[in-house]
């Protein structure tokens, strides 16, 4: 039990021992609140930036559906330029290129799936951007540049990107390229019918005598 | 050791060691430190747990929706827990994985996007817009805080955001819609011979011997299910005899206890009314009320002034009509006057929440209790009377009868003997169906119960329709080898049609043989018993061919020049086709209508796709791990 006595020598030791090391403490404490201070700041910085650039896609997407163009260019400009890093302004380049393929002007789009390309930090993002650039260009009539997006790493779009090469490898007349990545597009999906109807019909198409 | 710590902990030295600790504690909160014990893990989605506890609650509140969604229909019986389950915690982990990831990536929705949303949604509007109290009210009968719920919200529309990028930014180029559409409109031109199985029927001879080896070779599908036949009681209020017709004393009694609610009429007053509202002025609307009720005074006509004068724009053109009232439907400050008036007099000017009004009673309909002699009365009490005492003696027997089955448990003798029952048996019948009684579905569930079926015990009473029955098996048979004898027949036949079919296929070999050497397809069939068909240009989808036949024709390979694809095809109804496709032709190309028309439809698929691949590369990113799987988990009825 506690007795008056120990607790004298409690304070006495603690004095003794707060003279040798509040200094090394003081410090430690310091850096430590200095760095939870700065994490937290820079999380509300970041949570901050997020919520901006998150108001600016949304007012962008409600002008497209107002049909105002011009006030959702200005906001998709906004984002690419000052937003490059978030996921809004990959978002926002998206949509400008959809739009743009929807009006016609192809260059437009390409322009917009490239800046994807060249700024998105995520891997699916970029490739859901090669597929896309690569469809513009055939549909430009350029089926050589468009193959060349669809070289390289596919992941787990592969068989989007086998079934565009086999629209495109069939536009050129090559038949027996275009049977070959319609297969291999198909049975990546062999797991899910009813998904592939279209793929489907676009290999029955093509069928030879067995 | 833990008497150590708390004898030290005293004085200056606690104060000292609770200020430690409080630091970390001031930045990151309690939460982080009370970890689930006792709780066991669920899943794991990158840096996610989902604990029991959480995925209970979920799972409770999704079987609680589902249940009031299915509503009548659903059934506890076909409800498949295990399956209900695996959805819940797909879903959870989904959603748990879409919205870390969303949160990394850096979506997040601020305060305005969350309004917005809320704001459109109906159930929080009043009025058409956005009400704070409704808002409140709403969450707080579902037992929601507004500040989780907000937190929730944010959360969605950050992942609905994500899902957006993909989703809603997808496009259909014109090449696309061009090649898509040249599939679906492309016309084949087919002639085919069909070989009609059934003509071959008749030539199809099956001996004794091939239908015995057919029955060794599938003796195993050849069962028949279990069955059973049920006796059972009936207890049912028509059955029960009508209690005697009651004295005068007992109908006395009712009828004092029903006077007020069944044989009384309300009063009721018809009234007319002025309106002043109280515009800018109170009092200066007064001053106007007092002037019309001294013109009325000097006896003017209250239904003229109330034309003139009212601002009751409902009851101004009738001359201020309200109608026939009756207590509780007017405020209070209105019917308190109205009904301490008499006839023809005029009341007011009285405050009410609308304004200034005048009152006048037209006319009384005074409140009438019908008497205890009269006959409609008298009749009323006793069928009132006899219909309460076989309530009441339902209710009893009911009781007996559940209490009498328990304690018989081995025979529905006693009870019947007791309630002077019959005791009724019903036809055999399976788990699929039966009729009567066993046509409902609860008494069907019992019977196959073990009790029942195996323990040979009584049921509990069920009801069915009005009437409560409890059963017990009377015969029961196990699933059984069917012998030979029942089935022979059906093999026979089965055995023909199969011979017939394997017939109609030679002959349909030896056609394209001839085809395929050269022989025009007209005269070749004629020699054979099949039917020539000529629908000319096929498209995918036609009426009046089949479906299985079209497909085959979608499917074969272009043919040459001058040279026709041919192919031969069973079909599943046993006939067998020879099929020439002569010709494949390609439509024009779409029209810029056509192409508008087609877009949403290939632009959604697309997205689809798109997104579905996308969600994998998240999956790669966060993964999700079942650690263990709450197959145990209770159901909320099981609680």
């Amino acid at each position: 039990m506690t007795t008056h006595y120990d607790d004298e020598e409690q304070v006495e030791n603690l004095k003794r021992w707060w003279k040798e090391n509040w200094l090394a403490l003081a410090v430690g404490l310091g850096i430590g609140l200095a760095g939870i201070v700065g994490w937290e700041q820079w999380k509300s910085y970041r949570t901050g930036q997020s919520e901006q650039a998150s108001q600016i896609y949304e007012d962008m997407k409600k002008a497209v559906e107002a049909g105002k163009g011009e006030d959702a260019q200005v906001a998709g400009d906004k984002l690419l330029k000052d937003f490059a890093a978030s996921p809004y302004a990959t978002d926002a380049a998206l949509l400008l290129a959809a739009k743009a393929v929807e009006d016609g002007k192809l260059d437009d789009a390409l322009k917009h799936l490239q800046w994807v390309s060249a700024n998105s930090k995520d891997a699916g993002m970029q490739r859901l951007s090669r597929l896309r650039q690569a469809r513009v260009l055939w549909a430009q009539g350029k089926p050589e540049d468009a193959l060349k997006q669809l070289d390289g790493e596919a992941g787990e779009y592969g068989h989007l990107f086998d079934e565009l090469r086999g629209d495109i490898k069939l536009a050129q007349g090559d038949r027996d390229a275009a049977r070959q990545a319609y297969d291999k597009a198909l049975k990546a999906q062999a797991d899910k019918p009813g998904a592939t109807e279209l793929l489907q019909r676009k290999l029955d198409d093509l069928a030879v005598q067995s | 050791m833990l008497q150590q710590i708390r004898d030290r902990t005293s004085g200056i030295v606690a104060g000292f060691i609770v200020a430690l600790l409080i630091v970390p504690f001031a930045f990151f909160g309690i939460e982080t430190f009370s970890g689930g014990g006792g709780d066991p893990v669920v899943a794991k989605v990158g840096k996610q747990k989902i604990h029991q506890s959480q995925f209970q609650n979920t799972y409770d509140q999704r079987y609680r929706q589902y249940v009031s969604l299915m509503g009548d229909n659903f059934k506890p019986e076909d409800f498949k827990a295990d399956d209900f389950r695996k959805l819940v915690l797909d879903d959870m982990t989904q959603e748990a994985m879409l919205r870390q990831f969303a949160d990394k990536a850096g979506y997040r929705a601020n305060d305005a996007v969350v309004f917005d949303y809320l704001s459109r949604i109906p159930a929080f509007q009043k009025e058409g817009k956005f009400d704070t109290e409704t808002y409140r009210a709403v969450l707080a009968r579902q037992g929601l805080e507004p500040t989780r719920f907000e937190e929730q919200v944010r959360n969605s529309i950050a992942i609905e955001q994500m899902r957006g990028g993909v989703l809603e930014t997808a496009f259909i180029t014109d090449a696309d819609v061009q090649q898509a559409w040249r599939l679906a409109m492309q016309d084949r031109v087919v002639e085919y011979a069909l070989f009609d199985s059934s003509k071959y029927l008749a030539q199809a001879s099956v001996s004794d011997e091939q239908v015995k080896a057919r029955y060794e070779q599938k003796k195993a599908q050849l069962m028949a299910p279990e069955r059973i036949r049920l006796a059972y009681v009936e207890l049912s209020q028509a059955q029960l005899a009508q209690a005697s017709l009651p004295g005068q004393d007992v109908l006395k009694t009712i009828y004092d206890a029903e006077k007020a609610a069944r044989f009384t009429t309300q009063e009721q007053r018809k009234a007319s009314h002025i309106l002043v509202n109280f515009g800018a002025d109170k009092a200066v609307a007064r001053k106007k009320a007092e002037a019309l009720a001294a013109q009325l005074k000097g006896g003017s006509d209250f239904a003229a002034l109330a034309r003139a004068n009212s601002d009751d724009t409902g009851s101004k053109e009738q001359g201020g009509d309200l109608g026939w009232i009756k207590r509780g439907q007017m405020p209070e400050s209105f019917e308190k006057e109205l009904f301490d008036l008499k006839t023809g007099e005029v009341a007011g000017p009285i405050e009410t929440e609308f304004g200034w009004q005048l009152i006048r009673l037209d006319e009384l309909k005074p409140s009438v209790t019908r008497a205890l002699a009269d006959a409609d009365v008298q009749q009323e009490l006793i069928s009132l009377y006899q219909n309460r005492e076989l309530a009441k003696r339902f209710q009893e027997q009911s009781e007996k009868l559940e209490q009498l089955a328990f304690e018989n448990n081995a025979s529905l003798e006693p009870v019947a003997k007791e309630l002077g029952l019959q005791v009724q048996t019903t036809d055999w019948f399976t788990r699929e169906a039966g009729s009567g009684i066993a046509a409902n579905p609860a008494v069907l569930q019992a019977a196959f119960s073990p009790e029942v079926r195996d323990d040979n015990e009584n049921s509990k009473p069920i009801t069915v329709g009005e009437s409560l029955v409890v059963i017990r098996k009377a015969e029961y048979e196990a699933p059984r080898q069917r012998p030979l004898a029942e089935v022979a027949d059906a093999l026979r036949e089965e055995l023909r049609a199969e011979s017939a079919k394997t017939q109609a296929q030679a002959e349909a070999k030896k056609l394209l043989a001839e085809l395929r050497a050269g022989k025009p397809l007209a005269e070749a069939v004629a020699a054979t018993g099949a039917e020539l068909r000529q629908p000319g240009a096929l498209k995918r989808v036609q009426q009046g061919e089949e479906p299985q036949l079209l497909r085959a024709v979608f499917k074969l390979p272009r043919p040459a020049a001058g040279k026709p694809q041919l192919s031969e095809l069973s079909l599943d109804n046993g006939n067998v086709a020879v099929l020439a496709l002569t010709e494949v032709r390609d439509p024009v190309p779409a029209s810029a209508a056509e192409i508008a028309q087609l877009r949403p439809r290939l632009r959604e698929m697309q997205a689809g796709a798109e997104f579905t691949a996308y969600q994998k590369v998240i999956g790669e990113k966060v993964k999700v791990k079942l650690v263990n799987p709450p197959a145990q988990a209770a159901s909320p009825e099981e609680e």
